[in-house]
């Protein structure tokens, strides 16, 4: 269908009615940056020096469960900047605190927020990409007139989604819950308004396909400068992530990066600190299961989450003592660390199943497939980078730290029953048999014996076909289960999509393959329908539903959105010559075709003309 | 410039026929399509949506198991009580609800992904019968063949339903193209102060008394039961947090729509009403889209007072002498009706202690809605009461049975009566009204959606905040009669009860005697007038967490909820010759003032809602606007219709005898008035002068 044209003509035959003829106004000003300029960052010797505010204390609690409540999300607060220096801000707190008898009401509290903390988001600023490209290679390879016009949207969007940290972050970072960072940033969008770990991966390797080198090296290097100073890389870029990470992806878009640019020098120059966040990441998250050594998402923070603080104490009553709580909120934040924020994928309930809600959380008792399959590609990876280096000692201490990890992986995670990998329940010993697209996660960074493609390969489509897989209309959910958590049924995630479709298509099989072209064509197709109704890419996806934005977990859906572009301009790129968004096969996309073409003769005719006319009455 | 003007138009008329072109597929691709689908393909899809189903039990137990459900006593409680689906109701609706999920499965999977559009795909899969073999149309055939107890759907007047995919998606309120304004947005921006309100008075004529809207929600009741969707386990569905704010996503039901006011600025908390989507309604045994539950029944038959089935009929009848059940107050003419039995309180009265208080039982979760309906259902029970007592003097023999059956039908007959003589006209005039009676129609159709959620419901904007103590101790003496004619606007007055404080929680001290007072002071009082403009105490124009409904926030979006066209739609089928093309097509319609408040709430004239509109239209003949009127007497042509279909022969004689009975007879003899007006729907006047009850 060309509605997408046909819009676009009547919206330039009307806008020529009302004579506009102004230019296209981005409202930012192109010619002023060179921030792409790799920044020198001031190291601080005080690591998180404004948590004492946003991460832990009497304030924070104070504000988040203010009843009735301030802020329906509970994010807001601790994005909002301090007017005063924390000690100030603490001591004049404490001062209300007790003329009002510790008992402030939320008018008094409401009163202190407006004097003592700025609008959230305000140590941002909006930034169009330097490197931005009008018309990037991949919209060429895109065969469907009306995909590749929302290839330009989405590509649009890198610029809605850019943001700069201003000048006085650095300078005065105990102000700021945000993390200083050297260079600017493509955000997820919505109430994501800072950087994240794992959506950034995604987001890079959009940013390469839509050949904006430049933000892409720049945001690996921030995560690289974080690393440095820091050790890890927290959840995202704010202080109040300080105890957690995310799924460990930096190496993985160095290797993006060096893909794409056969800057080898890149890769060698980062091999200090990326080996540094391996050895970080599993010296702090490693179990010993069936005595080999495996990782586990964790968190070292204590109290609840301070972007969710509200929440988290209403799930914390649930536990009668101080310890039981401190526990629960570990587990949640292990969960978010794992990305899956939340989901039954991380509860056990007390006869060994996923059966439960939030107060049945136990990720830390369970052993991951992806992020055992994400730390041996790390570790190939960098024995690859080594390898390009030349430093022999090297290649063979990664390669053997890969080999331990997927010996590991064959035999704690590969299932033979249900022919797949699958998490491992630590307390109860035993394999959790539930589908989560993570199961697949080691056919995506090749974390299994590439000579037995064969066997995995009928094993997987056993299982596909099992769980009915493939008799969703809007992608694979997430998991079977439908508990109104963000990450279970029916929600859908572009990163979710992309391992299994990579995964599949990586096994090289003709069925793995077919599937693999089956499901990216699916996704695309339903994102773009979701798109054409909405004007919105979403963060999440509904499986039961073609074209329609996700729900549940603790806030509305949100829109943007960073990872989902990624992925679609990823596939666009890819299969771009084979997705048509009419009819399967059937006349509808040639008809769409010869729409189209009509269309867009129809606009130059116009234009061509109006375009005279206007000229010749300027000059008259 | 006047040749580009042309070339552009020109463009614009190109690309406006493109668009048609490009948009439709001809419903013969539309069958090619649809047709390739194999039969197991069919079953296949129909096992999705039941798995879906299936594990939507979770979700369920999970939001139990987190208190999320409607609490005794809350707001939500009082609007569960106007929404309260039976049992029968319940199962009717969960298959209902697979069948649509069937569909809507087909529609995802293969109508939308090959461009096949909602309301095309619907139309084919409406002729398409659910596939032999599945548990589902089994499930289906067993119950349509079963004993219904008389649910059906509610009938869409122009065949169509307004779905943003054509089958049950409601049109969000942000974020997309075709977003419409928030309910809770429009009934706020449409309020005006209470006193501000009065300054109008003068320029419209209105001499109706609140009897008018009082049985106008007593012939709502008896024709017309939308009711809430359930749980699984039959548990009722919470949609707002404890505070009146909204709850996190992780709390919400898939059949939660609720009424959401979300203020501008820093501290952004959203205040909440709760909204739970209509029950749904099996049709037949084919895919197709939504369509309401109606749990009550087309014809005028006091089902709100004697109960919709016959297991809750003999709960309220006393099983002697043909009596109903009642709480007796000294003589039986001035009982009152039972009181509800601590196990039934939940299900009659919105309080958060069961036995705590007053609260009256009857045929109708609806009874103890307010003082007015309380009242009207007690005058037709002590009239029954009255009529099987009068039976049983004339015929000793007779057992209760008999005698419960003829009283039944008397009272049911002057019943119709009232309301088709005297009280439709109130409403259409005069004209329409008997207009009525010509129209004939071949069947008898059900109760359409446009009348039962929107059309009828135009009474609420003629309800006041309080009922003023017009009482006078309703002593009739010589000429003293016209001193009810001016009574109530000069004089200082006390209010007999504030609206807001009765809603399902019966506070007043009930006595034969409050409820003469009640009685006389409807009759004495004047409705407000019939417009876009609601009282405070029936709508939340406030941005504090509310502590009673937003009627008109709840209507609208129940409207859309049912799917309804929008009112443009109506207005052009009922009356215009050509489709309305803008906002001045409706000037003949909406007074220019309020024309203009609307403008500022819509984007578009297309989107204004049925009940907004009809509310807005001035009144011509009768108390409501030219669309409400069309559709309430389309409604009343199909009503007596079944009256026509369901003749009573066996008490033809009997009801013969009662057909001098009117309103001002049936007030007078069941209540402890000395004296009623002529036109019971009508302020005292000279031209409407009181009749002494010592004459009737």
């Amino acid at each position: 269908m060309s509605k997408l044209y046909i819009v676009g003509l009547l919206l330039v035959s009307w806008s020529c009615l009302v004579a506009i003829s102004q230019a296209k106004s981005y409202g930012f000003d192109l010619s002023t940056d060179n921030d792409n300029a790799i920044a020198n960052y001031e190291d601080n010797d005080d690591k998180f020096p404004s948590c004492e505010i946003y991460c832990t204390g009497n304030l924070l609690h104070t504000i988040q469960t203010a009843n009735p409540k301030l802020f329906s999300d509970s994010k807001t607060f601790v994005d909002m900047k301090l007017n005063n220096s924390p000690d100030k801000t603490l001591a004049d707190f404490e001062a209300l605190m007790q003329a009002k008898n510790q008992t402030p009401t939320s008018e008094d509290l409401k009163k202190f927020v407006d004097e003592y903390f700025s609008p959230k988001g305000t140590e941002l600023e909006a930034w169009t990409p330097t490197d931005w490209k009008e018309n990037p290679s991949f919209l060429d390879l895109i065969s469907d007139p009306d995909l590749k016009q929302w290839g330009a949207e989405l590509n649009n969007i890198w610029k809605i989604l850019g943001r700069k940290m201003k000048d006085e972050v650095s300078k005065n970072p105990e102000y700021y819950s945000i993390i200083p960072v050297p260079n600017p940033v493509i955000i997820p969008g919505g109430r994501f308004i800072e950087f994240y770990y794992w959506d950034s991966y995604w987001i890079i390797r959009g940013l390469l396909y839509s050949q904006m080198h430049t933000t892409a090296r720049g945001m690996i290097q921030n995560f690289l400068s974080i690393v440095n100073r820091f050790g890890f890389i927290p959840n995202g870029g704010r202080v109040y992530y300080h105890g957690r990470s995310q799924p460990p992806l930096l190496t993985g878009m160095v290797k993006s990066y060096v893909d794409f640019t056969n800057d080898d020098k890149f890769a060698i120059d980062a091999l200090d600190t990326l080996e540094h966040e391996f050895e970080f990441f599993t010296n702090n998250h490693s179990v010993t299961v069936k005595n080999h050594t495996l990782c586990v998402y964790r968190d070292s923070s204590a109290g609840p989450r301070p972007e969710s603080y509200r929440e988290d104490v209403e799930t914390g009553e649930e536990f009668a003592t101080e310890e039981e709580k401190e526990l629960h909120w570990s587990e949640l934040k292990a969960a978010a660390e794992s990305g899956m924020d939340f989901s039954s994928r991380w509860f056990i309930s007390k006869d060994g199943t996923n059966d439960g809600n939030l107060t049945n959380l136990a990720t830390s008792s369970i052993v991951p497939v992806d992020l055992n399959a994400l730390l041996y590609w790390n570790a190939k990876l960098i024995a690859e980078f080594h390898s390009k280096a030349g430093n022999i000692k090297k290649v063979t201490e990664y390669e053997t730290k890969a080999e331990k990890i997927l010996q590991g992986i064959q035999e704690v995670l590969w299932n033979e029953e249900a022919g797949v990998w699958l998490d491992y329940d630590m307390k109860n010993e035993k394999p959790r048999d539930y589908f989560v697209p993570t199961n697949l996660s080691p056919l995506w960074v090749k974390a299994y014996n590439i000579s037995e493609s064969e066997k995995i390969s009928a094993s997987i489509m056993a299982y596909i076909e099992k769980n009915k897989l493939d008799t969703f209309p809007g992608g694979v959910p997430n998991t079977l289960s439908y508990t109104n958590e963000q990450w279970d049924a029916p929600n859908v995630w572009a990163p979710m999509q992309y391992i299994l479709v990579e995964g599949l298509n990586n096994l090289n099989t003709p069925e793995a393959k077919n599937m693999s072209m089956k499901w990216a064509t699916k996704w695309v197709k339903s994102n773009f329908k979701a798109f054409s109704k909405d004007r919105h890419m979403y963060e999440k996806y509904n499986a039961d539903q073609f074209g329609v934005g996700g729900g549940g977990g603790e806030y509305e859906v949100q829109t943007g959105f960073g990872w989902s572009n990624g992925v679609i301009i990823e596939w666009l790129s890819k299969h771009g010559r084979d997705i048509s968004t009419g009819a399967a096969g059937g006349g509808g996309a040639a008809a769409t075709r010869v729409m189209s073409v009509v269309g867009v003769a129809a606009v130059t005719i116009v234009a061509l003309i109006a375009g005279r006319f206007l000229w010749q009455s300027w000059f008259k | 410039m006047g040749g580009i003007k042309y070339i552009c138009l020109l463009a614009l008329i190109i690309g406006a026929s493109l668009l048609t072109i490009g948009e439709a597929k001809s419903s013969r691709d539309v069958d090619a399509e649809l047709n390739r689908i194999p039969a197991s393909k069919w079953l296949q899809l129909v096992d999705s949506a039941l798995d879906s189903v299936k594990r939507q039990k979770r979700l369920e137990d999970s939001l139990l198991s987190s208190d999320i459900t409607v609490r005794n006593g809350s707001l939500s409680h009082a609007q569960l009580l106007d929404t309260l689906p039976s049992l029968a109701s319940k199962e009717d609706s969960i298959i209902a609800l697979k069948i649509l999920k069937s569909s809507l499965f087909v529609y995802n999977s293969e109508c939308l992904p090959n461009e096949i559009d909602g309301d095309d795909c619907r139309s084919y899969l409406e002729q398409k019968p659910l596939p032999e073999g599945s548990s589902l149309r089994t499930e289906c055939e067993n119950l349509i063949r079963g004993n219904r107890e008389g649910h059906n759907a509610f009938r869409r007047l122009l065949d169509s339903s307004h779905y943003r995919n054509g089958f049950y998606e409601m049109f969000p309120n942000s974020g997309s193209r075709d977003a419409v304004p928030a309910a809770w947005n429009i009934s706020k921006k449409l309020y005006e102060a209470d006193d501000s309100q009065s300054s109008e008075e003068e320029i419209v004529e209105n001499n109706s008394n609140l009897g008018l809207a009082q049985w106008a929600q007593f012939v709502e009741h008896d024709l017309s039961k939308p009711v809430s969707q359930s749980m699984g386990s039959g548990a009722p569905i919470e949609c707002c947090s404890r505070d009146q704010n909204n709850l996190q996503p992780r709390h919400h039901h898939p059949a939660c729509a609720p009424i959401l006011y979300q203020p501008d600025g820093k501290y952004d908390v959203p205040s909440c009403l709760n909204y739970v989507r209509s029950a749904l309604s099996v049709a037949d045994c084919n895919f197709g889209g939504a369509e309401q539950l109606n749990q009550a029944t087309g014809s005028l038959d006091l089902s709100q007072l004697y109960g919709f089935t016959l297991a809750a009929e003999k709960k309220l009848r006393a099983l002697q002498g043909g009596l109903l059940k009642t709480t007796p107050r000294g003589e039986y003419d001035n009982a009152l009706l039972p009181m509800a039995t601590d196990t039934e309180g939940p299900s009659f009265c919105a309080r958060e202690r069961i036995g705590d208080g007053t609260c009256f039982a009857a045929g109708d979760s609806r009874v103890n809605s307010n003082p007015f309906s309380i009242l009207i259902y007690t005058i037709f029970m002590r009239n029954h009461n009255k009529l099987a007592a009068e039976l049983h003097q004339r015929n000793r023999r007779w057992n209760d049975e008999k005698l419960f059956q003829a009283a039944k039908a008397i009272n049911v007959a002057i019943y119709r009566q009232v309301v088709l003589e005297e009280w439709l006209p109130a409403v259409l005039g005069g004209h329409l009204a008997s207009e009525i009676r010509r129209k004939q129609y071949k069947r008898a159709l059900e109760v359409s959606n446009e009348f039962g959620v929107a059309a009828i419901r135009f009474y609420f904007s003629m309800l006041p905040n309080e009922l003023q103590n017009l009482a006078r101790n309703n002593v009739v003496e010589g000429n003293d009669k016209i001193q009810y004619v001016f009574v109530g606007k000069e004089q200082p007055t006390t209010n007999l009860f504030e609206l807001k404080e009765e809603i399902y929680k019966p506070k007043l001290q009930y006595t034969s005697a409050k409820l003469n007072d009640i009685l006389e002071s409807i009759l004495n009082q004047q409705t407000m007038d019939m417009d876009s403009t609601y009282a405070g105490g029936v709508v939340w124009h406030k941005s504090t967490k509310p502590t009673h409904a937003d009627i008109l926030a709840f209507d609208i979006q129940r409207g859309r909820d049912h799917g309804l066209l929008p009112y443009h739609r109506y207005l052009e089928s009922c009356f215009l010759s050509k489709p309305v093309t803008s906002w001045k097509d409706l000037e003949r319609f909406i007074p220019k003032d309020v024309l203009e408040k609307l403008k500022t709430i819509y984007s578009s004239w297309a989107d204004v809602d049925l009940i907004v509109g009809g509310i807005s239209e001035k009144p011509v003949r009768g108390s409501v606007g030219p669309t409400f009127s069309c559709i309430i007497a389309e409604q009343f042509v199909h009503v007596l219709k079944q009256h026509e279909q369901k003749l009573d022969h066996n008490h033809a004689q009997l009801v013969e005898e009662y057909r001098h009975f009117n309103g001002t007879k049936l007030l007078c003899l069941n209540s402890g008035l000395s004296a009623v007006p002529q036109n019971i729907f009508q302020l005292p006047s000279a031209s409407n002068q009181m009749v002494s009850c010592g004459d009737v």
